[in-house]
């Protein structure tokens, strides 16, 4: 008889070939270390998600930008991740929003990679809007179904106070036409789910779906002495 | 084993430079610390950021008249970018972590530092609402504020055990709604399957965790019960979880789940370390065992002093009618049942006598005696257990007066000096009384009276206390109605009918006022901003009051 897991292996394999998820993420690569510079919380959420969709059988190919000089544009990392590096841009770091400008360039770079071909794909997620609106326009009419993940929305910022050139009229349209055409959208908080259904009201609620972000519980978590214990607070062993 | 006891450590993790992580905040919130008087030492730890943004950062501090300091003393440590796997060291050795962000989608940083046992003081934005359980988890405060910040983390340095308190909480609700597997499997699921998540998310989070500590203690109450619990309504009051439990055949119990938690005073007042009261919830436990006997509470049915169950018979409120009669009866039997126990004989006497030297005196030396002998009269009833408490109005203002002239609170200076001159004039009302202290039940209101077998009795006894003056009166004036709905003018109005006397006035006012402005503190060091500033203009208009009510004799 089958264990509950085995099911669902069966369920994502889709017969003898892994589920193949798309990843775009193209303003934060998960394999840069937090802390410095751009680079925050969303580049974790996005190596913990992938590694979570791999551990559960399924391909994912990462798409990001080429952010820095001797980065490899494609690498394999093990048997089924791989990350894809699209040239768009300076190959330095440039703030999120300024990316947007980008957008033409990094579409014609995916266009160059076979992995990207629309036969390859399964499951597109995107994660903000830059990587909504290529999506967008990669695979408009493709069928593949697409999960747009939110991670700034350009009216809340307004909102917010922050100003017209950050926000810029080219992020608003092109939010709007991600957020009417993907098929699923993600929030990471209620609060959030708020505000798109307030500040978006062209938006189907149908599709708006809010799931937290998560920790990896196995790394994060209470250690076995107290710090105050002389083991811990002789050695200089982290980890 | 060898212990030693680290000083408490304040983490900010996260890119130093990235305004919208509200550093300047928190510099500013450290400032505030620096000019406060008995402060325990503490340490800053710096996460994020290169080499060029720790220089920067040093820069700022250097010349910085409160914060050089901190550097010259190597209270300052900027770790720079870390690795992640040592993160979890770092919000273990953490007191607490800071995140004072403007703008925050989630706030990834508050996840991790409570999953590993680090309660997080964070800016009341975004995600970071629905993340943090305010007083379970960690605090929230107004974004860009950096005194109310600086108050919550007074809090946190005045009692250490806060940490202990809310470490075990904030570990356990990180586990339950954020544990990557979970969320990354919902994802999955969404993905792969279209199917709707199976996380039901935090919509409320103190609704959440009440859900979340009912339902994983719901197994020990059957079992202290011997009976199947077939269902169950949260009935939680401010303070602790509690639940009305339907047995599968059909009876009913009200079960508590006391969790221990830092008493308003440990936070607000420089306490010797052994009043600041235990980090288990045993002695909470002990005190509702206390009344078992009395005939003055529902019937107790079970309890464990390691999980805090409290298990009593379900009773219906007192008839509307009876309430006033009710009310004395239970003042009088709660006296009574104060006065029969043996050992505490004794102690209300030391204490008595410990309050005449305090009058005679009214120095800080004869302040300490008092506390330590009100310390030893309410052990028993706490099992043993040795914890602050405060049991005579006027003591109060006297021991707020000269903290006030201490700076130890981060007040501005026009507040703190209306303060000081209503305390003032307060103390003038009248001598220090000097009474036994009585046994009370200490937040009793309507709602705390139920009827059985055609006699009152009271629940919710967490408060009582051993007290001079007539504390319950106070709060049977106050009813349901919450601390930010004192009205100073009304509430003295009605007290001055209730009271039969000029010293019960006297005594019933001052506990009115050490009301109000504990409440004033407590809201300053929880970041209830609104609360604040409601007390304080309520505060800042009580000259009037206390001239109507004559409450300066003419000597």
């Amino acid at each position: 008889m089958r264990g509950q897991g085995h099911q669902e292996t069966l369920l994502i394999t889709r017969g003898y070939r892994p589920v193949r998820i798309v990843i775009f993420t193209l303003t934060d690569d998960p394999f840069e270390a937090p802390g410095i510079g751009g680079h925050g919380g969303s580049h974790v959420v996005m190596f913990d998600m992938g590694r979570h969709f791999v551990r559960a059988g399924a391909h994912v190919v990462f798409v990001t930008r080429r952010d820095r000089y001797g980065l490899n544009e494609h690498e394999n990392i093990g048997v089924n991740c791989e990350i894809i590096r699209l040239k768009g841009g300076p190959a330095s770091e440039v703030p999120y929003y300024d990316c947007g400008a980008y957008i033409d360039e990094l579409i014609e770079s995916a266009k160059t990679f076979p992995e990207l071909g629309v036969e390859k794909i399964d499951r597109l997620v995107s994660y903000n809007w830059i990587s909504g609106e290529c999506v967008r326009r990669l695979y408009m009419n493709s069928g593949i179904p697409h999960i747009h993940c939110v991670l700034a929305l350009g009216r809340v910022r307004l909102a917010n106070g922050e100003s017209q050139k950050k926000v810029s009229s080219f992020w608003q349209e092109c939010e709007l036409k991600v957020l009417t055409s993907a098929d699923q959208i993600v929030t990471c908080s209620q609060n959030e789910l708020a505000e798109l259904t307030n500040l978006y009201p062209e938006i189907d609620p149908n599709r708006l779906r809010c799931i937290p972000l998560g920790v990896n519980t196995d790394v994060f978590g209470i250690r076995p002495l107290s710090s105050d214990h002389y083991l811990r607070r002789t050695t200089a062993r982290f980890a | 084993m060898a212990y030693a006891r680290s000083p408490p450590i304040i983490t900010f993790v996260g890119r130093p430079l990235a305004s919208r992580k509200g550093l300047a905040t928190f510099i500013d919130a450290l400032a505030v610390l620096e000019t406060l008087d008995l402060l325990p030492s503490y340490q800053v730890w710096l996460v994020g950021g290169d080499d060029k943004e720790r220089a920067f950062l040093q820069t700022i501090l250097i010349g910085h008249t409160m914060l050089e300091k901190l550097l010259n003393q190597g209270r300052w440590l900027a770790w720079g970018a870390v690795e992640n796997a040592a993160l979890p060291e770092i919000y273990s050795r953490s007191t607490v972590v800071v995140m004072p962000s403007t703008f925050e989608q989630f706030g990834m940083v508050a996840i991790e530092a409570m999953a590993c046992g680090c309660p997080v003081v964070a800016s009341n934005i975004g995600g970071m609402k629905e993340t943090i359980v305010p007083g379970v988890t960690g605090e929230l405060f107004p974004a860009d504020d950096s005194e109310t910040l600086a108050n919550i983390l007074v809090g946190f340095l005045r009692n250490p055990r806060r940490r202990e308190y809310q470490s075990a909480n904030a570990h356990a609700w990180a586990r339950r709604w954020f544990c990557a597997d979970k969320v990354y499997q919902a994802y999955y699921q969404l993905i792969c399957d279209d199917s709707r998540s199976p996380l039901d998310g935090a919509v409320s989070p103190t609704n959440a965790w009440r859900r979340q500590v009912i339902e994983s203690l719901l197994p020990e109450c059957a079992r202290l019960l011997q009976q199947t619990i077939s269902e169950w309504k949260d009935c939680s009051g401010n303070s602790q979880v509690s639940a009305r439990l339907m047995t599968a055949n059909g009876e009913q119990y009200h079960a508590k789940f006391l969790r221990a938690r830092p008493t308003t005073h440990s936070l607000i007042l420089p306490l010797p370390h052994e009043q600041l009261g235990p980090a288990t919830p045993a002695h909470l436990v002990a005190k509702v065992e206390y009344f078992r006997e009395s005939g003055l509470t529902p019937t107790l049915k079970a309890s464990c002093r390691t999980s805090g169950i409290v298990l009593t018979e379900w009773l219906p409120s007192e008839n509307e009618t009876e309430l006033n009669a009710a009310y004395r009866d239970l003042v009088c039997r709660f006296a009574q049942w104060g006065r029969r126990n043996s050992n505490s004989s004794e102690l209300i006497v030391e204490c008595t006598n410990a309050l005449r030297e305090f009058a005679a005196s009214q120095n800080e030396q004869t302040l300490g005696a008092l506390d330590q002998a009100a310390v030893r009269l309410h052990a028993p009833m706490l099992g043993g257990t040795l914890q602050f408490h405060r049991i005579h109005p006027q003591v109060e203002l006297f021991r707020i007066l000269t903290l006030l002239r201490r700076s130890v609170w981060s007040i501005s200076t026009s507040v703190r000096s209306r303060l000081e001159s209503i305390l003032t004039l307060l103390l003038r009302a009248e001598e220090i009384i000097v009474r036994t202290p009585i046994l009370m039940h200490g937040s009793l209101k309507a709602t705390h009276v139920l009827t059985k077998d055609g006699q009152s009795v009271a629940c919710d006894l967490d408060n009582a206390i051993y007290a001079v003056g007539p504390l319950d009166l106070v709060h049977w004036n106050l009813g349901d109605r919450g601390i930010q709905e004192i009205d100073l003018r009304e509430d003295l109005t009605s007290l001055r009918q209730l009271t039969s006397s000029r010293t019960d006035f006297v005594l019933a006012t001052s506990w009115l006022f050490v009301y109000a402005i504990y409440g004033l503190l407590d809201a300053m060091i929880g970041g209830k901003k609104n609360v604040y500033d409601v007390l304080l203009s309520s505060l800042m208009c009580a000259y009037e009051t206390i001239f109507k009510h004559d409450l300066i004799p003419s000597k």
